[in-house]
């Protein structure tokens, strides 16, 4: 039998082991490389990516747009948010307001991008804010609710400061729900500003999957799949350290 | 340390739970509210407390600082035991706090790494250490293993003496009452007609003394509770 701590890394291989055998041997049957690239020929394309000073800007300027506009949703969600979670009042009238904007395709976004900010680098961030928003603030909101009232009225009773209570009390009730809409976030989020790039980019990973798409280079378009499932893969292992960093930091003095 | 309470009222959705109380005590006192389960002393303690508005009617009480013992603890999950201290007294030395109520090593560990013994003294702490003039006490005894009420009765006696703080302790048990109290306000027919009654300093109570105050009590609580035939 294996160890538990051996199985957890070993599964992981042994199933994405499988998955490209599946491929490997589906190219093979198919054995055309403008229908199914092989494993081999994507991971020659990835390389000449990785080596070309093209590549990299293409995932910088993806990350850069990606990360702009996650961190302007969750800075905004955090005060809108926090208002709904304190006030009642202001849940019950926002609330729908953003289960309609949560509910708005992504497609219709694209639509109007392309009216409101043109082609180019600001409506890939604007659609990454617009689809995480939402998420963020009504996950932050229900958190906020979430706390328990009799630590709330220990801490009016103590007369503790407001920003203790916001911060040890509210904020560190709050703290799994914004984790976890993170968490569900970073995924729709790579998916959002690469389609974003896609219809209404000038630059970046979905721009470069969109001419690939044009010139007929289906390999291309596989690596740079890859290169998004990668940086969602390291994304989420970056947020599991921050997690355990800043909760450290967070509910700690 | 003045409390007063004047023709006080107090109801939830319709039903009256404080039905024109008044009250008044003064001194360095340790008053026991006395009363069955639901006859609204919890309500009591937090008007008292200024957590919860009376509906009419005034209470009056010359606290600076006041201290509260939670009945379900209300320890902050995510801090740890020195710092659930020092959230409410920052400038404590939460470790002196913790070795008073017994608790001398356990700073660093969170509420659910407690036994519910630990987690009531570390809730006694933390009203000691908000160092307070006043301290309430929602049956602070209620849930805990009999051997360790028993040193907790010893231990708040002690704390009442040494720190010469006044305290209002909410209770269903007569024994208890007995054994801390210097007065007792015995709640009946939701306040309109309470009993008050003065024994004085508890140090100089015997054994058997407090055994016959707390049988009269008892019998007392049967006379004015309409559950018992």
């Amino acid at each position: 039998m294996l160890s538990s701590s051996k199985r957890k890394y070993l599964a992981p291989i042994l199933s994405v082991g499988f998955l490209v055998l599946i491929w490997f041997v589906a190219s093979r049957l198919v054995s055309s490389s403008l229908l199914l690239p092989s494993p081999g020929e994507t991971a020659n394309e990835l390389a000449r990516i990785v080596s070309s000073a093209r590549g990299w800007s293409n995932i910088a300027e993806t990350c850069l747009k990606a990360f702009i506009g996650l961190f302007l949703a969750l800075g905004f969600a955090l005060v809108a948010g926090f208002l709904m979670g304190l006030l009642d009042a202001l849940y019950d009238l926002l609330r729908p307001v953003v289960v309609i904007l949560q509910s708005i395709p992504i497609v219709s976004w694209l639509a109007l991008a392309i009216f409101w900010w043109g082609v180019g680098f600001t409506s890939p961030v604007n659609i990454v804010f617009l689809t995480l928003f939402p998420i963020f603030t009504i996950n932050i909101a229900e958190g906020v609710r979430n706390v328990d009232k009799k630590l709330v009225e220990m801490a009016r009773i103590y007369k503790l400061p407001r920003d203790i209570v916001l911060r040890k009390i509210y904020l560190s009730s709050a703290f799994p729900f914004i984790v976890s809409s993170m968490r569900v976030g970073i995924g729709i989020m790579w998916k959002s500003v690469a389609v974003a790039e896609f219809m209404v980019g000038t630059s970046g990973i979905g721009r470069a999957i969109s001419d690939a798409k044009y010139s007929i280079n289906i390999e291309r378009v596989f690596a740079y799949t890859l290169i998004l499932i990668i940086l969602g893969i390291l994304t989420e292992k970056l947020l599991d350290l921050i997690v355990r960093r800043g909760s450290r930091y967070a509910f700690k003095n | 340390m003045r409390l007063r309470i004047e023709n006080l009222h107090k109801g939830f959705d319709g039903e009256k739970i404080i039905d024109g109380l008044s009250y008044s005590l003064e001194g360095n006192f340790f008053l026991t509210i006395l009363g069955s389960s639901g006859s609204g002393k919890t309500t009591l303690l937090r008007i008292i407390s200024g957590i919860l508005k009376p509906e009419r009617g005034t209470v009056d009480v010359h606290s600076e600082r006041l201290g509260f013992v939670f009945q379900d603890d209300r320890l902050v999950p995510w801090l740890t035991a020195a710092q659930n201290i020092s959230i409410v007294a920052p400038e404590s030395n939460p470790v002196e706090f913790l070795s008073f109520v017994g608790l001398k090593g356990q700073g660093d560990k969170y509420p659910s790494q407690l036994s519910g013994g630990m987690r009531r003294r570390l809730n006694i702490a933390r009203a000691l250490a908000f160092n307070p003039d006043l301290i309430l006490m929602d049956e602070p005894f209620g849930s805990l293993d009999i051997v360790i009420k028993d040193s907790l009765i010893d231990d708040i006696q002690k704390i009442w003496i040494d720190r010469k703080i006044s305290v209002i302790m909410v209770t269903h048990d007569p024994s208890e009452a007995a054994r801390l109290s210097t007065d007792i306000m015995l709640v009946r027919d939701k306040f309109s007609k309470i009993e008050s009654i003065h024994l004085g300093n508890p140090v100089e109570r015997s054994p058997d003394e407090k055994d016959k105050i707390a049988r009269d009590l008892l019998s007392r609580m049967k006379e004015s509770s309409s559950f018992v035939q």
